[in-house]
């Protein structure tokens, strides 16, 4: 018992003072491809020892999924992610508004259409509301958020998506032919993959926080990025316990899967995800609880 | 129930994860088969698995007293949203304007074009006679300076008034008072020989009056301001069910939302990160807390 102890004070004392770092785990170890005091400031393109380690499935039509195999720092030293990668122009994404009379959150991956072929959390909230704009159905929800390093993913009337930062939305709200949006925090990769400052080393925000992440993104072929990590040191089954990756971590996730821009959305005990595969059946991540917003993909 | 030295090692796993990177390959299999183990007894089930957190200043021990405590403010914040119709009352208002934008647009965008080129028209009028006007004003100057060098008596009282309007006119802007700011400024350009009286008659005589907005688009311009004015009232009932909830439970903001947070966890079967007490006093009290933190 002594000795455990002791070997858990000097793993602690090392990993303090080394800089936190990513690594993919395959069949012959583990293969470094980030560090935090080396991290780039804009990803130009995907990271090939990442592309290479995502084993992808095929979805049903405009839906790829894969998975992943990390080794973080701390909690995260067994992270699995779960990839979707979601073509809008076989799919159509709509946000669907989930609060109940009671002005409680209501909606979950149950509320999903019959149809769907893929659907996840959508946003941030505090207690009840979504955080920030919301345009679900083409009727506008709310008002956009004020607040450093926020992210807004929008979808025209004809499909197209887009992802935009959080302050040109003044303008772009009054566009009339968005169908759906929502504004989330923070944002991981802005303009064409560059990392936000304040999410650079020296951080300025709460960068060492582990917890089960989840974010969104979009890639150079326009297809739309979604990531979720899973604790994987035993098996799904324990899949659902909220730790993971910290805040750079997910946004060198992000550049490193190829997304230009990305935001996280809200993580830990809400996150939820589903996607349909090639045959017809539904696979589902599961969260927790209900949330006030739902990002859904339906045949076009 | 997991047996206990099971979950120490669960728990032993858990806390010494940061060593495997940096300890070499035999910690990196003592934990692997530490936590293989435990999961394997576990039957990965958790649900019976209570490993405590680290309590601090944020994550408290929810012990009985407290769960009580989180249910007041649960209840506490929950009246709140639902005060007077609350939140859902708000957003059904919001969706009623919604519905009505897309003819609100509609008829703002059929005047918009003809108001806004109307509006540019007047503007670059009111731009050359301000420039007119700016070559009269100079010349005024320019003969009260020249009037002014000839008698320095009259000089000095001009000083005198100057400064006097410049206290005036300093009050004035502090306060805001746009009225006062004009009618100092006027006085004060008196001293220089300067009338600004009939500026304004002589822009609306070359111009004639600013374009009216056209009712349409004011009415557009009513409906977003309403829908913020709806968001502001929505976000501030939210913010004041925290502030209830954590008043009322004794809790910080904080305490009061981690609570909250890991009491879902608990009662919706992320049963990690607890102590056998916690689970045990929300177990106790699951169906009224899933009254608030549905699944």
């Amino acid at each position: 018992m002594i000795r455990a102890a002791a070997l858990v004070l000097a793993a602690a004392f090392v990993a303090a003072a080394e800089p936190a770092t990513l690594s993919v785990r395959g069949v012959n170890g583990s293969t470094a491809w980030w560090q935090e005091d080396r991290a780039p400031v804009r990803w130009e393109r995907a990271h090939p020892v990442v592309t290479r380690a995502v084993a992808w499935h095929r979805g049903a039509p405009g839906v790829e999924w894969g998975e992943l195999s990390l080794e973080a720092g701390g909690e995260g030293w067994r992270t699995r992610v779960i990839i979707a990668r979601l073509d809008p122009r076989r799919v159509r994404f709509d946000v669907q508004w989930g609060v109940d009379s009671a002005a409680q959150p209501a909606w979950s991956l149950a509320k999903a259409p019959a149809n769907v072929r893929f659907a996840v959390n959508a946003g941030q909230f505090t207690a009840t509301l979504p955080w920030g704009w919301v345009v679900a159905g083409g009727q506008e929800r709310l008002g956009p958020g004020r607040g450093p390093l926020s992210s807004a993913f929008i979808v025209d009337r004809a499909g197209a998506v887009r992802v935009v930062d959080g302050d040109t939305l003044s303008a772009i709200r009054r566009e009339t032919d968005i169908a759906a949006a929502f504004q989330s925090y923070p944002s991981l990769l802005t303009g064409d993959g560059t990392v936000p400052v304040a999410l650079r080393t020296p951080c300025a925000i709460n960068c060492t926080h582990r917890d089960a992440r989840l974010a969104i993104g979009l890639d150079r072929n326009g297809s739309v990025l979604v990531a979720l990590t899973r604790f994987d040191a035993g098996g799904e089954a324990l899949g659902f316990i909220p730790l993971g990756l910290t805040v750079p971590e997910m946004a060198a996730l992000m550049g490193a899967l190829g997304a230009r821009q990305a935001m996280l959305l809200d993580g830990g005990i809400s996150a939820q995800m589903l996607v349909r595969d090639a045959r017809g059946a539904v696979r589902t991540w599961r969260g927790v609880r209900r949330v006030p917003l739902g990002l859904v993909a339906v045949p076009r | 129930m997991l047996p206990r030295p099971i979950a120490f090692v669960l728990l032993l796993a858990l806390a010494a994860a940061p060593a495997n990177a940096q300890l070499g390959g035999l910690a990196k299999k003592m934990k692997e088969k530490a936590m293989q183990a435990a999961a394997e007894k576990a039957g990965l089930d958790t649900k019976n698995a209570p490993t405590p957190p680290t309590y601090d200043d944020v994550i408290l021990e929810l012990t009985a007293p407290r769960v009580e405590a989180l249910l007041k403010g649960l209840g506490a914040s929950q009246a709140v949203l639902t005060a007077n119709g609350g939140i859902p009352a708000i957003l059904k208002d919001r969706e009623a304007i919604e519905a009505k934008m897309p003819a609100l647009e509609e008829r703002a965008n059929a005047v918009s074009s003809g108001y806004y080129n109307a509006r540019n028209r007047w503007s670059s009028c009111e731009n050359d006679a301000q420039d007119a006007l700016s070559k009269k004003h100079e010349d005024e100057v320019r003969k009260a300076t020249a009037a002014m060098i000839a008698n320095p008596a009259a000089a000095a009282e001009r000083g005198r008034n100057a400064s006097t309007y410049q206290q005036e006119l300093a009050k004035a802007v502090a306060s805001g008072d746009s009225i006062a700011m004009k009618k100092v400024a006027t006085d004060y350009y008196k001293i220089w020989g300067v009338d600004l009286s009939k500026d304004e008659a002589f822009i609306a005589a070359k111009c004639g009056a600013v374009p009216a907005k056209p009712q349409a688009m004011i009415e557009l311009d009513r409906a977003n301001a309403r829908k913020d004015s709806l968001d502001v009232k929505a976000r501030a009932i939210e913010t004041r069910a925290i502030l209830e909830g954590s008043k009322v439970s004794g809790l910080t903001e904080q305490q009061f939302a981690m609570a909250r947070e890991r009491a879902q966890m608990a009662v919706t079967g992320t049963r990690t990160r607890f102590s056998k007490g916690e689970l045990a006093v929300l177990d106790a009290r699951k169906s009224e807390l899933l009254a608030y933190l549905k699944p």
